[in-house]
C-alpha cells in the first residue's frame, strides 16, 4: 500500500510549482479572451459627414423651398421649377462633386414610368454641370442585373450622354450603416461607395403607386441605397421608409410627376397603368414634395401612413401648403 | 450542495489519513477527495476499508475516465448542436457580398417548363435578348419589388422570365414573365388583382385580355405577362403568338371557380370578378375572398364572398368583421333582411352588409345608399340560395 502511494509521489515543492504554473495557465487563457472580448460588437465601418451621424447633404443655410411646375416637357418643366427656387446655382456650387441618386429599380423601358426618366437625369446632370459642378455621378442599386435595369431604362445613355459617370453598386460599394435610434437600419449593408467625397446628394423620382407602401415617391427612392435582403423591410415599410428619409437629408429631391403611375405599382408593365398628371415638383423638404405627390395619385397624404411618421420624426412637414410653394405652368 | 459534500468527505479523509500522509502526498489526497465527490454524485459501493478505497479507486480510473470523456464529449455535442441551431437563425443584416448584391450567375431553379421552351418555336423575327432567369420565393422581390407581396400572398411558387428583341428594330422588345401561382385559383387571384380597365378581352387563353403595350393571361397554374417596350401594331402580332405558343405548349387543366356562379348577373359589371388571396378590405383575417362589381343606379357597389371549412367558422368570420368595421367607426342599423344574422352597417358615408350562408361568408359594401345595398344583398342572397338547390 505504502509502495503504491509513494509510487508517483510529488512532493510540497513540487505541488506548489504545478499549482502556480496551472494558475498561470488558466489566468493566461482567461486574460486572451477578455482581450479579444468586444462588448460592443461590430461597429459601422462609415464615415459620415455630420456629427449626428447621418448622411446629411442638406443646405442647413436655406429655409424649406418646393416648386410646383405644370407641363409636360420634364426639360422645361425642370428648368422653370429650379429657377424659381433660386436657379441650381443656389444648390451646387463650383467644384460640388453632385450625386443623382435615381430609381433604376427595373429593366424597364421609359414609356412604362417605372424608373427615373432619362430626359430627368440628363437634363439634371447637364445643369449641374452647368453650374461648375466638378462631376456628377449616377447611382442605384436595383439588386437583379443592374447593368441591364440602367440600359434598358434608358439611365445609362442619358447620364453618360449628359457627362455623368455610372456607379454600378458592387460588393465592396457596401458598408454597415446604423440610423441613430432606427429599429430597422442597424449595421445594415448600405450603398455608400458612391457619397464617399460627394458634397450633394440629388433624388431624382418619378410618381407611383406602390403595392405596399401605397406610393412610391422621393422618400422611397432611397430605399435602393439598401443592400441585403432588404425585401424583409416591407413587411414594415412605413418604417423603413422614415428611417431611410431620417438617414439621408438630400441637398434636393425632384419628383417627377409628368407621368404617375396610378395602378398596378411599383412595377405596373402597361401604358393603361399611367395617366399623364404634368408636374414635376423641385424642393428641399422631402416629406412635403410626398404629401404633394400623394395628390397626384388621387391620395390624401394622411392614406399615406410613412408621411406622418416622417414629419413626426423631423424631417420636414406634411403640410407643403406651409412651404408656400412657387407654383407654375408652362 | 456539492459544497456540503466536499466538506463531508473532506472530514472524512482527514480523519483516515495521518496528517503526514496529506503533507507529503497533496495531490493524491486531492485525487482521493475528487474520486469521493465524484462517487457521492454517482454513488459506487464504497469498501469499508480505506485501504480497498484506495486500491479499489485506482482500479476504476480507467472506467471514470471513460465517464468523464462521454461527460465531456456530450458538453461539446451540446454546444456544436447550439452553435448550429445559432447559425440557422437567419440574420439578413449578416450576409456574404453574394447575399448583398447577388451575383447575375446565382444557380437557375429546375423549371419545367423553361421560359424559352414553353414559348419555342418563337415567332420569326423574334430573339432572346437575355438568357432565361428564374425566381423563387425569396428572391421575387429581386426582380419586381414591392409588387411581391401580391404574388407570395397569393401562392407564388416561382417565376421565370425572359426578353425577347425583334432582330430587325433594336429598340422593339418583349419581356415575358411566367409566374406558377401554384393552381389555378391562385394564377386567378393574381390576374385579377391587377386587371386593367377597359382592357380587351383575348380567346387564346381562358383568362386573358391585352393592353396597348402587354398581353396578360391565366393559364391553368401560371400568370403570364408579355410587356413589350412600346405600344404598337408592330409588337402586339408577335406578343399574341408568343402567348398562343405558350398556351400550346404547356398542358394544364382548366381552371374551375363555382364562386363566379353564386354572384347574381343582374347589373353585374362585366369582367370585374376577382379574387383577393389575404388582407380583403383591410382586415387581416378575411382572406380568399371573391368580389364582383355592380352598377346600380349610375352607383358602383361590390358584393363579396369567401368559402369557409365550416359554417360555424364562416359564421364568426362575419362577426369578426362587423367588430372590425364597429372599432373604425361603423355603426350598426336596423334591418331586415331574409337571412338570420345579416348586419346592416354604416361606416363613412356607405353601408354594407354582412352574412354568413352555410360555409359562405359574405356581403355588400361600398353602397352609396342604404336602399342599394339591402337591394343587392338580397339578390345576393337569393343567388346564393338558389345555387344551393332551396328554390
Amino acid at each position: 500500500m505504502n509502495s503504491d502511494l509513494n509510487k508517483n509521489s510529488l512532493n510540497r515543492r513540487q505541488f506548489l510549482a504545478r499549482s502556480a504554473k496551472a494558475g498561470i495557465s488558466i489566468a493566461a487563457a482567461c486574460s486572451a479572451g477578455l482581450w479579444f472580448h468586444d462588448s460592443m460588437g461590430p461597429a459601422p465601418s462609415v464615415e459620415t459627414r455630420s456629427d449626428a451621424g447621418l448622411l446629411d447633404f442638406s443646405m442647413t443655410d436655406q429655409n424649406p423651398k418646393m416648386a410646383i411646375v405644370r407641363g409636360s416637357n420634364r426639360r422645361a418643366a425642370l428648368n422653370s421649377a429650379l429657377k424659381a427656387l433660386g436657379g441650381i446655382e443656389s444648390f451646387v456650387k463650383k467644384t460640388d462633386r453632385v450625386l443623382l441618386k435615381v430609381n433604376a429599380a427595373f429593366a424597364s423601358p421609359p414609356v412604362l414610368s417605372a424608373t427615373t426618366h432619362p430626359d430627368v437625369v440628363s437634363e439634371m446632370t447637364r445643369l449641374c454641370l452647368l453650374a461648375g459642378a466638378a462631376s456628377v455621378a449616377v447611382t442605384d442599386n436595383p439588386i437583379n442585373d443592374p447593368s441591364s435595369c440602367f440600359a434598358l431604362s434608358g439611365i445609362m445613355d442619358a447620364a453618360r450622354g449628359a457627362g455623368a459617370t455610372l456607379f454600378l453598386p458592387n460588393p465592396d460599394a457596401f458598408k454597415p450603416f446604423s440610423v441613430p435610434d432606427a429599429r430597422l437600419i442597424r449595421s445594415w449593408p448600405v450603398l455608400l461607395g458612391p457619397l464617399k467625397n460627394i458634397t450633394k446628394v440629388i433624388g431624382l423620382a418619378p410618381v407611383k403607386d406602390h403595392h405596399r407602401s401605397g406610393a412610391s415617391l422621393t422618400m422611397k427612392n432611397w430605399y435602393g441605397l439598401l443592400g441585403g435582403r432588404r425585401n424583409i423591410f416591407h413587411q414594415d415599410i412605413n418604417t423603413i421608409i422614415t428611417e431611410l428619409a431620417l438617414m439621408i437629408r438630400p441637398t434636393l429631391v425632384i419628383l417627377d410627376g409628368t407621368t404617375s403611375m396610378m395602378t398596378n405599382g411599383p412595377t405596373g408593365g402597361s401604358l393603361s397603368d399611367l395617366k399623364q398628371t404634368n408636374t414635376m415638383i423641385v424642393g428641399t423638404d422631402q416629406v412635403a414634395a410626398d404629401a404633394f405627390g400623394a395628390t397626384l395619385l388621387e391620395k390624401f397624404p394622411s392614406a399615406l401612413p410613412y408621411i406622418g411618421k416622417a414629419e413626426a420624426a423631423g424631417v420636414g412637414t406634411a403640410d407643403y401648403r406651409a412651404l408656400q410653394p412657387v407654383e407654375l405652368s408652362l | 450542495m456539492i459544497a456540503l459534500c466536499i466538506i463531508d468527505d473532506t472530514k472524512q479523509l482527514l480523519a483516515a489519513f495521518p496528517k503526514a500522509f496529506i503533507v507529503a502526498e497533496p495531490d493524491r489526497f486531492f485525487r482521493l477527495s475528487a474520486n469521493k465527490l465524484f462517487h457521492r454524485v454517482f454513488p459506487p459501493k464504497f469498501p469499508s476499508n480505506i485501504e480497498d478505497y484506495v486500491i479499489r479507486a485506482n482500479k476504476n480510473d480507467s472506467r471514470r475516465q471513460t465517464v468523464l470523456s462521454i461527460v465531456i464529449l456530450s458538453m461539446l455535442a451540446v454546444i456544436g448542436a447550439g452553435l448550429v441551431i445559432t447559425q440557422n437563425r437567419y440574420n439578413p443584416a449578416i450576409l456574404s457580398k453574394d447575399e448583398i448584391w447577388p451575383s447575375a450567375d446565382r444557380p437557375k431553379l429546375p423549371s419545367p417548363p423553361s421560359a424559352l421552351e414553353a414559348f419555342s418555336p418563337l415567332p420569326q423575327g423574334l430573339e432572346p435578348l437575355t438568357a432565361p432567369e428564374a425566381f423563387a420565393a425569396d428572391h421575387l422581390s429581386d426582380k419586381i419589388d414591392g409588387k411581391a407581396e401580391l404574388y407570395l400572398s397569393a401562392g407564388f411558387i416561382r417565376l421565370l422570365c425572359q426578353r425577347f428583341k425583334d432582330a430587325a428594330a433594336s429598340d422593339l422588345w418583349i419581356e415575358a414573365f411566367v409566374y406558377d401561382m401554384g393552381n389555378g385559383q391562385n394564377a386567378f387571384a393574381v390576374f385579377s388583382a391587377q386587371r386593367r380597365e377597359n382592357a380587351e378581352s383575348l380567346e387564346l387563353a381562358q383568362y386573358a385580355y391585352r393592353s396597348t403595350n402587354a398581353i396578360f393571361l391565366v393559364h391553368g397554374r401560371y400568370y403570364v405577362e408579355l410587356i413589350a417596350s412600346e405600344a404598337s401594331d408592330q409588337v402586339m402580332q408577335p406578343m399574341e403568338m408568343l402567348a398562343a405558343t405558350f398556351v400550346r405548349n404547356t398542358p394544364t387543366a382548366k381552371i374551375t371557380i363555382a364562386e363566379k356562379d353564386l354572384f347574381p348577373p343582374q347589373d353585374l359589371v362585366k369582367d370585374s370578378i376577382a379574387l383577393i388571396a389575404a388582407d380583403a378590405f383591410g382586415f387581416d383575417r378575411l382572406n380568399q375572398v371573391y368580389t364582383a362589381e355592380y352598377r346600380l343606379n349610375g352607383e358602383t357597389l361590390m358584393a363579396y364572398l369567401s368559402r369557409r371549412q365550416t359554417p360555424a367558422e364562416a359564421e364568426a368570420l362575419a362577426a369578426a368583421y362587423e367588430n372590425f368595421l364597429l372599432n373604425f367607426g361603423g355603426q350598426a342599423l336596423e334591418q331586415q333582411l331574409p337571412i338570420k344574422d345579416a348586419r346592416l352597417i354604416e361606416i363613412l358615408d356607405t353601408y354594407e352588409v354582412i352574412f354568413s350562408y352555410g360555409p359562405l361568408m359574405a356581403g355588400v359594401r361600398e353602397a352609396a345608399t342604404r336602399d342599394q345595398a339591402v337591394k343587392l344583398a338580397n339578390q345576393f342572397i337569393s343567388q346564393i340560395r338558389e345555387a344551393a338547390g332551396e328554390f
